[in-house]
């Protein structure tokens, strides 16, 4: 797909012009969908005898997307949303058929509730909420004038909206269609690609702090992505869906794998600072191998088969190794410590990383389904309520000031402003900037407008016959479409332009041509959209906000009590998986290397070391049988963590490290007796320590130096 | 290159697969589209709008709503007082022409009676007269002339008293023709006595009954309907595309939407005209017509008439004019093939 | 098959009880061929799963409804 256009590029003596009709034919080739979508919609809208063919070509503009999966992922969800929608558009009808107050507040209520709910679920699901919210809107307003029909008029909005969907979907998923299985499997491909490269580049063993944190960020989104990828993907390909718990193992492992690596790349920099070089270069002695194991000789394959064998052979040898280098390093029991803690975390690294290799080649040559059961294991997401609240906060208002303004001054075209302010109240809710983008929005709506005004008033009373239709009203709608692929330099433009053109062109069978009503919509709906964006302003949205940032990272620090407290049964996936969705959101609208963005990272990294080493020790805890009072010590030093992360001051941080201390005096003296027990029990303690103690940490404000100086010796 | 024939081989399944659907897919457009049946049936049944011939205060109403009534059965009353004595008056009146025509008859045998008094009067005068002349010699004249003159006048009086005789018959036909009239006043006065009672005029089922004693029901006003139970037939409205596959005979499957009762039927007349709803009649008789045109051309709907067949009717259901039914078409293939 | 099927007391065409039958037929033929990876014999496997549901849902309905 990708390599079709470079192909291109390659041969043309131009490569500037081959990278233009590349991104020029992707356009149009969506363009062209666009308006198949688009007539075939209309036509079967007027051969079914709906009553308004312009709202299905209104859904068909909503719906289309230059992706195909991401238009079946939307369209199952719009379809659901479509059916709670018009479901609640009725029941509100007929729970206040001549109430208009209580009506109004109630669909403002709805309408809210969808706005929040689309605020809420960030993928695509969100646009399942949008829908809702519109279609009640959109059956109930107009029936509020004329209460006899109102279950007609419902039931013929839901046949267009429902029309629109299929339509869309059909014509995306067929025509030329644009697989994302494609794109996730080479991404899928090249996130593998860039950690292994990753891996193997940090042979020498340190790596600066910046690099990475700049890693870190990297593989969060990539497992986010993965995460989005596989959701929208399973719509479209019964293969990928038969192949989707693999691949959420895959994503698990992938993510397990790189918190693992940088923990251990910690102990490494912490003990290079804190003045035990010997143990860190003891360490990447033991590391070594597995670079070497990592970078097959030229004439072996790259492949991830052969890799995970070798990444085999090279863990049967690293036991050998490390009773070598630790022979070195005898005279001192803490230097020991910390180095068999590094084991330890080496090992698991090494076991992990050979996992994600083998699953990764499973999954690559293979086809169809998969042998074997494997556990069943879900990406959450960890969401925060404010942001939705607000949302649904500012849609009610927004929707109860234009019920009230309607009222009052008995405007007889209230609803299309409320319905405009319903649609993009839901749609624009979940953008970081709505106020510019409402401000594009509009522009492009205005000029939509402009272009139906022509279209109706001067090219389509000519007309007569589809076809004519089609020649008359084409040439305007392509360039909504058109300003759609270019979202990237004129964000919202192209949306609101082929929305307003759509919507203000009102297509019907027979036509009607109503100059009063095409310009009292017009207003109408500018209206509508306006007021949307003045609820915007009044009440701004958190997304990106620095206020919602700080809450998000007080989330991510309880992630740490959530490794502490929460029942075992998958926690690691739970926890790896909402923090970096978690990190993800707080990252996505910081500049990058800002002060904000580091401390975020610093913040990001150590809830990711120390939880995963919790959630370790708590296994340890579980599993191997220690003596009670070594249980009890290690959970009050869990304890105590949860403790610190939910609010971490100087007490606290003292406390903590008291209780980790304390573990491990316990677990020291224990050790002797129980090693086989003891001794990963007591890695996690020692890596839960040097997190503590790390003074490049985000936890540095509140480290209090006083223990410190016995371990120097 | 090397993948040709997998390549072609995957090419052909698709295509195979894409082929084979569209001609299913066009077969069951064409036959969805084009079968004729339609789901936009109406029951209907003929209606008597019952008025009453007479005006007056309604006394008596012994059916109530929805009643099934028997042909003949009274279902209202109106007051009878006033037209009985109405009738009383009238056949007063009748025994008074009676009397006047007996009196007109007696009239004449008195008339005549004086006339044939006159009569031998004249006679007498007469023969005095001839007498006196043939005795002309003796008589003087003047004396003849009286005797004359004598004869003259009895003889105009016997014919005033023959006039009057003539007069008196015809007084004697007036009076008789009254006597007819007073009889058809009568005769009327007794049909309006019994229109007081409204009868129901077919088996049906009495329906919207709009009357209560005590109304005052004027006369052609209709009070209430009375739907026929044997006209019950059905409505379907048909595509103008599906006309082509249904001719009148054929017998047709009729689903009712309540309970989809099964009823059978046949098409006994296609409606020959529909209302042009682009082009109604303007002002000064002018076509009004529609400036825009559809841009999809939709099919009209046009009404055929199904007779039910009374028969296939479950005793338990309950038929009512206006009731939505599914008509499905048997097309007589067989017949058909026949006449090819 | 009657051409209209009652549903809660609303009459529904059943063509489109058909229609959604073949819809839930069409998504276990999807789900099987998916499990064996049998896409890989087709060419456009979007537009062979839609072809594959207008041959089950006429064939249905040409069946039903001679």
């Amino acid at each position: 797909m990708a390599a079709v256009p470079s192909d291109v590029s390659v041969k043309r003596p131009l490569p500037w012009l081959g990278e233009f009709l590349a991104t020029e034919r992707q356009a149009w080739i969506f363009v062209f969908k666009c308006m198949l979508a688009f007539y075939i919609a209309a036509w079967l809208s007027m051969l079914f005898q709906l009553e308004q063919p312009s709202t299905t070509m209104i859904t068909v503009s909503i719906v289309m997307h230059p992706h195909s999966g991401m238009v079946l992922a939307k369209s199952f969800y719009r379809a659901i949303g479509t059916c709670a929608g018009s479901l609640c558009g009725v029941l509100l009808m007929s729970a206040f058929p001549q109430q208009r107050e209580l009506f109004l507040v109630s669909l403002s209520l709805w309408v809210g509730l969808c706005a929040g709910g689309a605020v809420l679920y960030r993928n695509f699901m969100s646009y399942g909420f949008v829908l809702a919210g519109y279609t009640a809107a959109i059956v109930a307003l107009p029936a509020i004038s004329n209460p006899y029909n109102v279950f007609d008029s419902a039931m013929m909005r839901v046949s267009e909206v429902m029309l629109g969907i299929v339509v869309a979907g059909l014509v995306s998923d067929m025509v030329l269609p644009e697989r994302l299985r494609q794109v996730l499997r080479s991404a899928a491909r090249s996130h593998y690609g860039h950690f292994i490269e990753f891996a193997r580049g940090s042979l020498g063993g340190a790596i600066p702090r910046e690099k990475m944190e700049e890693a870190h960020l990297r593989f969060v989104r990539a497992a986010v992505q993965l995460e989005d990828l596989r959701a929208s993907v399973i719509f479209e390909d019964p293969e990928a869906r038969a192949r989707s718990s693999r691949m959420q193992l895959l994503n698990l492992r992938y993510m397990a794998t790189a918190t693992s690596f940088q923990s251990l790349h910690h102990l490494i920099n912490r003990l290079q600072r804190n003045n035990h070089p010997r143990t860190a270069g003891a360490l990447i002695k033991l590391y070594a191998p597995v670079g070497e194991a990592l970078s097959p000789p030229p004439t072996e394959s790259t492949a991830p088969k052969s890799l995970a064998v070798r990444l085999e052979a090279c863990e049967a040898t690293l036991p050998a190794l490390a009773a070598e280098l630790r022979e070195g390093l005898r005279q001192d029991t803490e230097l020991l410590l910390e180095f068999d803690s590094g084991t330890t975390l080496l090992y698991r690294f090494v076991s992990e990383l050979r996992d994600f290799a083998a699953l990764e080649a499973t999954l690559r040559e293979t086809q169809g389904r998969l042998k074997g059961n494997v556990e069943r294991v879900d990406f959450k997401r960890a969401n925060d309520y404010a942001a939705p609240l607000i949302a649904v906060v500012r849609s009610f208002l927004t929707m109860i000031t234009l019920s009230v303004f309607w009222l009052w001054s008995g405007w007889p075209f209230g609803p299309s402003a409320m319905l405009l302010a319903t649609i993009f109240s839901g749609l624009l809710a979940t953008s970081p900037a709505p106020l510019s983008a409402t401000a594009n929005t509009w522009i492009g709506y205005a000029l939509g407008m402009l272009a139906a005004y022509v279209v109706v008033f001067y090219l389509l009373p000519g007309s007569d016959g589809f076809a004519m239709l089609m020649l008359a009203t084409m040439p305007f709608l392509m360039i909504g479409p058109y300003l759609t692929t270019r979202s990237a330099t004129l964000p919202g433009i192209g949306g609101g332009y082929t929305l307003g053109y759509v919507y203000i062109l009102a297509l019907k069978n027979p036509m009607v041509y109503s100059p009063e009503h095409f310009f009292n919509d017009a207003i109408a709906s500018l209206f509508g959209l306006m007021m949307t964006g003045m609820a915007f302003m009044i009440i701004p949205t958190v997304i990106g906000t620095e206020w919602l940032r700080r809450r998000q990272l007080q989330q991510l620090r309880r992630q740490v009590s959530l490794a502490a407290t929460a029942p075992m049964e998958g926690l690691l996936y739970r926890f790896e998986s909402a923090n970096r969705d978690l990190f993800h959101q707080i990252v996505q609208f910081t500049k990058p290397n800002s002060t904000e963005s580091r401390s975020l990272l610093a913040w990001g990294l150590a809830v990711h070391d120390s939880g995963r080493a919790v959630i370790e020790l708590r296994q340890d805890i579980h599993h191997a049988d220690l003596p009670p009072p070594l249980c009890e010590a290690m959970q009050r030093a869990v304890d105590a963590l949860a403790h610190l992360y939910d609010a971490p001051d100087r007490a606290r941080w003292e406390q903590a490290d008291r209780a980790v201390d304390h573990a491990i005096a316990l677990t020291m003296q224990t050790l002797p007796q129980m090693r086989a027990t003891c001794q990963p029990a007591l890695a996690h303690l020692l890596q839960l320590r040097t997190a503590l103690r790390d003074d490049e940490s985000a936890l540095a404000p509140y480290i209090v130096k006083v223990p410190e100086t016995p371990h120097a010796t | 290159m090397k993948i040709q024939p997998q390549a072609l081989l995957r090419f052909a399944i698709t295509a195979a697969v894409v082929i084979v659907a569209l001609l299913l897919g066009h077969a069951l457009w064409r036959h969805y589209m084009y079968s004729p049946w339609t789901r936009d049936g109406r029951v209907r049944a003929e209606v008597v709008r019952v008025a009453p011939d007479v005006s007056g205060l309604v006394t008596k109403v012994p059916v109530i709503d929805n009643q099934e009534v028997k042909k003949g059965d009274v279902l209202f009353e109106i007051d009878p007082l006033r037209f009985r004595i109405a009738l009383q008056q009238t056949e007063a009146n009748l025994d008074a022409a009676k009397a006047s025509a007996r009196a007109a008859g007696a009239n004449i045998d008195a008339v005549l009676a004086s006339a044939s008094a006159r009569k031998a009067e004249y006679d007498m005068r007469q023969e005095q007269a001839t007498r006196r002349e043939q005795l002309a010699e003796v008589v003087p004249k003047e004396e003849r002339t009286d005797a004359k003159s004598a004869a003259e006048t009895a003889r105009a009086i016997w014919q005033q008293a023959q006039a009057s005789g003539h007069q008196a018959n015809a007084a004697r036909e007036q009076a008789e023709a009254a006597v007819v009239q007073a009889q058809v006043a009568v005769d009327r006065a007794k049909l309006d006595l019994e229109r007081t009672e409204v009868r129901a005029p077919v088996d049906g089922y009495v329906t919207n009954l709009d009357v209560r004693v005590g109304d005052y029901a004027a006369t052609g006003s209709p009070r209430l309907a009375l739907i026929d139970r044997h006209s019950y037939y059905i409505y379907g409205y048909f595509e103008e595309t599906k006309l082509p596959h249904l001719r009148v005979g054929d017998p047709v499957d009729i689903r009712l939407m309540s309970g989809g009762t099964h009823l059978k039927g046949r098409i006994i007349g296609v409606a020959r005209g529909i209302t042009d709803r682009d082009n109604p009649t303007g002002k000064d008789l002018l076509a009004d017509v529609n400036p825009t045109f559809n841009w999809v051309r939709l099919a009209q709907r046009v009404p055929v008439r199904i007779a039910i067949d009374e028969a296939s009717v479950p005793k338990d259901v309950v038929l009512a004019a206006g009731m939505t039914a599914s008509i499905d078409v048997q097309p007589r293939r067989v017949l058909d093939k026949d006449e090819h | 098959m009657p051409r209209e099927i009652a549903l809660a007391d609303a009459l529904v065409p059943s063509i489109l009880l058909v229609y959604l039958g073949c819809l839930l037929v069409l998504w276990v033929i999807d789900t099987i061929v998916g499990h064996y990876g049998l896409y890989r014999y087709v060419w456009h496997p979007s537009l062979f799963r839609v072809a594959v549901f207008f041959v089950l849902f006429s064939a249905v309905g040409l069946l039903l409804y001679p």
